[in-house]
């Protein structure tokens, strides 16, 4: 049985602007309910949808940073089912003519780099929000949210495992922050996605292919990654208990329970939706001017995968730890600022992507707003490195010490008389004593034991309360065996 | 009683500019005149008197204080029910909106505000303006009034009885295949609906949105002009609203109409015209002549597919437009126990026949599978129609057409049969798919005193052009408004 993963990829942005897609409403998370709404949001009879350009040049921005082809004209069109939380019966959105056909997205995996070939992107409004309670039965709706622009990206089924899927939706989180267009939070829904999910299975000489199971209720890039692996493993269990009975199914969508880590099912038979699209005709067609794509492409900056190869050229990192750094572009920005603070590039991705990042995440927090001056963590990666401080001293001391007072890590350093003792003296006489108080160690090495070196190390470093310079130790230590 | 109810628009807010006659008693006038009319007629759904006085009061303490009141100084105005009226009731003549407030105003009816109008009150019209004898509204039917037991036209058959009789001087409608025309023709006054974009359609209460315009109802083509150049221009939040600005329309009566080129489009002249509607309007051909305007035949080939392509636009548009109406947000609400319930006893109890019939067509039409044989194609006919009408328009500067096919028909006579109702829109429906001006005036009566309207259609924003050539028939065919009988006494009409 040899089993084929296809994961496609629709994710919904909501893009950060003042004002709505069709309104004037500002754009607002948690606001009072039905606070944010006038007639057009609500859907009043007689209201008027009016499209916000800057919506729409940060929907083209996208599309030109996906490399995606924007058309010469586009349009909106009514997408029509009901529901209470859409207060026309409509939903304005695009159907043929989208802001963007083709482009990719890069993702890094611990594999290396894939690019992920992309479907569509395109423009359109959010809806209300119901808010059922449970204790009355009663359910009400917040508009607050209705109108909120929103552009979906819609991925081919590239994507392998639920490695690659976390690694696309970071991939586009980033991407979307580099842009500037929307603060890319799921929490908070302004980042949605909907991994679609389905294996081709070969088995005794047939294909069979298990239904496209579409799964909602996403709220993390961790959960993302559980919900594909759960849904992977359901569907392989599903197939051996079935076989080929699973294709009976076409389509269904299920609901991801992040408590339990399982799918479960929302729509088992998936009803024929009809949405009924056709051109929106309160809203002429746009004509996507070349003056208007150049203001859209002088807003994409460089993208990440093109800094994160500037990374690996320019400071000799790992694709790894490039990309690690450049999705966030605060912590990319970051990093360049230490480096140009005069320290050795691979010592700082080293130190910002491990002790900086694990402080940052105790204070639930982010390594460019963590307070730490670049100025001061590269003089620190430089004590380290000329071998002034211990690396374990700087760690556990010097970091914690300069993230609250935000002094001076030499200043530090002497007022704990941290630095490291490398007078030939001191050190002699406590090598000396080592090896009388190992007696065995010292015969181990001299028998040709290399390795009962450490036992002396160990104790010279524990009689300096780890201030030693280890290569001074080792060189005295070496020089006494050998003596007689 | 004061008689201020016959004169025009023009005249009542020149005296009231002039301080000749205050606002209030030009309202008083039109308020007396609608209490004695509008029970037989039907026309007015929501009047108030005291709001009505309120309104002129406050012109007249305007003007008494020495700022400006506007063009239309007081000058009572009727607004068709499915324009948007702050915290005035606009139903669209549904039940499913019989409660609804608006908490905005239109865009026309800001500039009416502005121009120092009086909103005298909501007419009657067609339910969701779906229609064309005013019979679909939901609370009441709309009488004829020269003849009580026919239909005004529709669907905007609340303006234009209102108009015709005296109980205002001016009244909106909107037009979306001819729901303004068609009444003007029926009731003896003039109706003009401008080209798509002229007017916002912010507050109108969408149909079809790519056919919907406001317009103006009036007994006179000065009067019209007048309405039309005050609601006329762009308003930022009607995306289709165009940024042309309109030129003033000349009020001074062009003599000649030397070097116009009038087309009559064969098409319109064929089988199913009524005798007196085809002299009439020749006989408006042959004043135009003495005009020395030319004449000349053209043909629409494309004619006969108005109908078929309008019954599919229109209603794909419809279905859409209408869904927002679900009981959820306003207007009616069934009580159901859950939502597919609920949703289905409010739009079942809260729509009229030929609406749901409409949502139906329209839901059919655009349905995938039958999306390119109807809806597609339909828009492809459009699109040809448009440009053959392009084409015309390079030989001729308007076109000359009857309004309707026939006179006021029966109420009740077509409301078994709704197609035969559809084909009264049949000379109006090209000027609302290919978004061109048009306008319908009175041309005539028919024997038993009927009267007749021609239709003038013109280029995309030629309104000005439109305008001049109807006013000089107008003054050249010596037509003035023909007041309708006054009832015997008390007695009131057969229901």
């Amino acid at each position: 049985m040899k089993v084929v993963v296809l994961i496609g990829m629709e994710v919904h942005v909501q893009l950060r602007t003042q004002s709505k897609m069709f309104c004037r409403c500002q754009v607002r998370f948690g606001a009072p309910p039905n606070s944010l709404v006038c007639p057009v949001c609500l859907g009043l009879p007689g209201s008027l949808p009016v499209p916000n350009r800057e919506a729409l040049l940060k929907a083209l921005t996208a599309a030109l940073a996906f490399g995606c082809t924007p058309p010469a004209v586009t349009k909106f069109d009514r997408k029509n089912y009901y529901y209470p939380d859409l207060p026309k019966g409509y939903q304005i959105s695009q159907y043929d003519q989208p802001l963007g056909k083709g482009g990719t997205l890069e993702i890094v995996t611990q594999e290396g780099v894939k690019v992920v070939r992309l479907r569509r992107l395109h423009l359109e409004e959010d809806t209300g929000k119901n808010l059922h309670d449970e204790g009355t039965g009663r359910s009400r709706v917040d508009y607050n949210r209705a109108g909120t622009p929103l552009v979906e990206i819609v991925s081919e089924p590239d994507l392998a495992s639920p490695e690659e899927t976390r690694a696309y939706l970071t991939a586009l989180r980033t991407l979307v922050q580099y842009l500037d267009i929307s603060d890319g939070n799921m929490q908070e829904g302004n980042l949605r996605c909907e991994p679609n999910v389905n294996l081709h299975i070969e088995d005794g000489g047939k294909l069979i292919k298990t239904p496209i199971i579409e799964i909602k209720n996403i709220n993390s890039v961790r959960n993302v990654e559980r919900a594909v692996r759960y849904e992977i493993q359901r569907q392989i269990e599903e197939y051996q208990q079935k076989g080929a009975a699973v294709t009976e199914v076409e389509r269904a969508t299920r609901g991801f329970d992040a408590d339990k880590g399982t799918t479960f099912v929302m729509r088992q038979k998936e009803a024929a939706h009809d949405y009924r699209y056709f051109p929106e005709p309160d809203i002429p067609p746009i004509t996507i001017s070349a003056a208007w794509r150049s203001e859209a492409q002088a807003r994409v900056p460089e993208l990440p995968p093109a800094r994160r190869r500037r990374f690996m050229q320019e400071h000799d990192l790992g694709e790894y730890d490039a990309d690690v750094l450049c999705r966030d572009h605060h912590t990319a920005d970051y990093f360049e600022a230490v480096v140009a603070a005069g320290s050795a590039p691979k010592p700082a991705a080293n130190w910002i992507l491990t002790e900086v990042a694990r402080h940052a995440n105790e204070r639930e927090t982010t390594v460019a707003q963590l307070g730490l001056a670049s100025a001061r963590l590269a003089a620190l990666i430089d004590l380290v490195e000329s071998g002034r401080i211990a690396r374990t001293a700087a760690v556990k001391k010097i970091l914690p010490l300069m993230l609250d007072s935000g002094e001076d890590p030499e200043r530090l350093m002497t007022t704990l008389g941290l630095a490291r003792l490398d007078d030939e003296n001191l050190l002699r006489a406590a090598a000396e004593a080592a090896v009388k108080n190992n007696e065995k160690a010292a015969a181990d090495y001299r028998a040709g034991k290399q390795k009962a070196l450490s036992a002396l190390m160990g104790f010279v470093m524990r009689e300096t309360q780890g201030k030693a310079n280890p290569d001074t130790v080792r060189s005295i230590l070496e020089e006494l065996l050998s003596e007689e | 009683m004061s008689e201020l109810w016959r004169e025009s628009a023009v005249a009542l807010a020149a005296k009231v500019r002039a301080r000749e006659v205050t606002a209030l008693e030009v309202s008083e006038a039109h308020i007396q005149r609608t209490l004695e009319w509008n029970d037989r007629l039907g026309a007015f759904l929501h009047f108030e008197p005291e709001d009505v006085r309120r309104q002129a009061r406050r012109i007249d303490h305007l003007i008494g204080s020495g700022a400006d009141p506007g063009v239309l100084a007081g000058v009572p105005v009727g607004i068709k029910d499915n324009i948007c009226t702050k915290g005035v009731r606009t139903t669209c003549a549904s039940r499913i909106l019989e409660n609804f407030v608006p908490p905005y105003d239109a865009h026309v009816i800001e500039r009416l505000r502005e121009a120092g109008a009086v909103l005298f009150g909501k007419t009657n019209l067609d339910e969701f303006a779906m229609g064309s004898s005013t019979e679909n509204s939901a609370f009441r039917p709309v009488r004829n009034p020269y003849d009580l037991a026919r239909t005004p036209g529709g669907s905007s058959g609340g303006s234009a009885a209102a108009v015709a009789a005296g109980l205002v001087p001016l009244a909106l409608g909107s037009d979306t295949g001819g729901s303004i025309r068609q009444p003007a023709a029926l009731c003896g006054i003039v109706g003009a609906k401008p080209t798509y974009g002229r007017v916002s359609r912010f507050g109108l209460v969408a149909f079809a949105s790519s056919l919907d315009q406001i317009g103006p109802l009036a007994r006179s083509v000065e009067d019209a002009a007048l309405l039309l150049e005050t609601i006329a221009g762009h308003d930022a939040r009607d995306a289709t609203s165009s940024v042309r600005a309109l030129v003033p329309l000349e009020t001074a009566t062009p003599k000649s109409l030397r070097g116009l080129k009038i087309g009559i489009p064969i098409e319109y002249f064929g089988k199913g015209l009524a005798d007196e509607v085809r002299a009439a309007v020749g006989a408006a051909q042959s004043t135009l002549q003495n005009l020395d305007a030319s004449v000349e035949q053209v043909s629409l080939p494309l004619t006969e597919y108005g109908i078929p392509v309008y019954y599919v636009v229109a209603p794909s548009e419809a279905s859409s437009n209408l869904a927002r109406y679900d009981g959820v947000r306003y207007g009616m609400r069934a009580e159901a126990q859950e939502l597919k319930a609920m949703y289905r006893a409010t739009r079942g109890r809260g729509f009229g026949r030929e609406v749901k019939r409409r949502i139906l067509v329209g839901t059919f039409s655009l349905s995938s599978g039958y999306y390119d044989a109807y809806y597609g194609r339909a828009q492809k006919v459009r699109g040809a129609m448009l440009r053959e009408l392009d084409e015309v328009f390079e030989q001729v500067d308007v076109l000359l057409t009857p309004a309707t096919p026939s006179v006021a028909f029966r109420l009740g006579e077509k409301t078994e049969d709704p197609l035969a109702m559809y084909l009264n829109d049949v000379f109006t429906v090209t000027a609302n798919l290919a978004g061109i001006p048009a306008v319908s005036l009175p041309c005539g009566r028919s024997s038993g005193g009927l009267p007749i309207g021609l239709q003038l259609m013109g280029k995309r924003f030629g309104e000005e052009e439109l305008f001049q050539v109807a006013r000089a028939y107008e003054a050249a065919s010596k037509q003035t408004h023909v007041w309708p009988p006054e009832p015997e006494g008390t007695q009131e009409p057969a229901a």
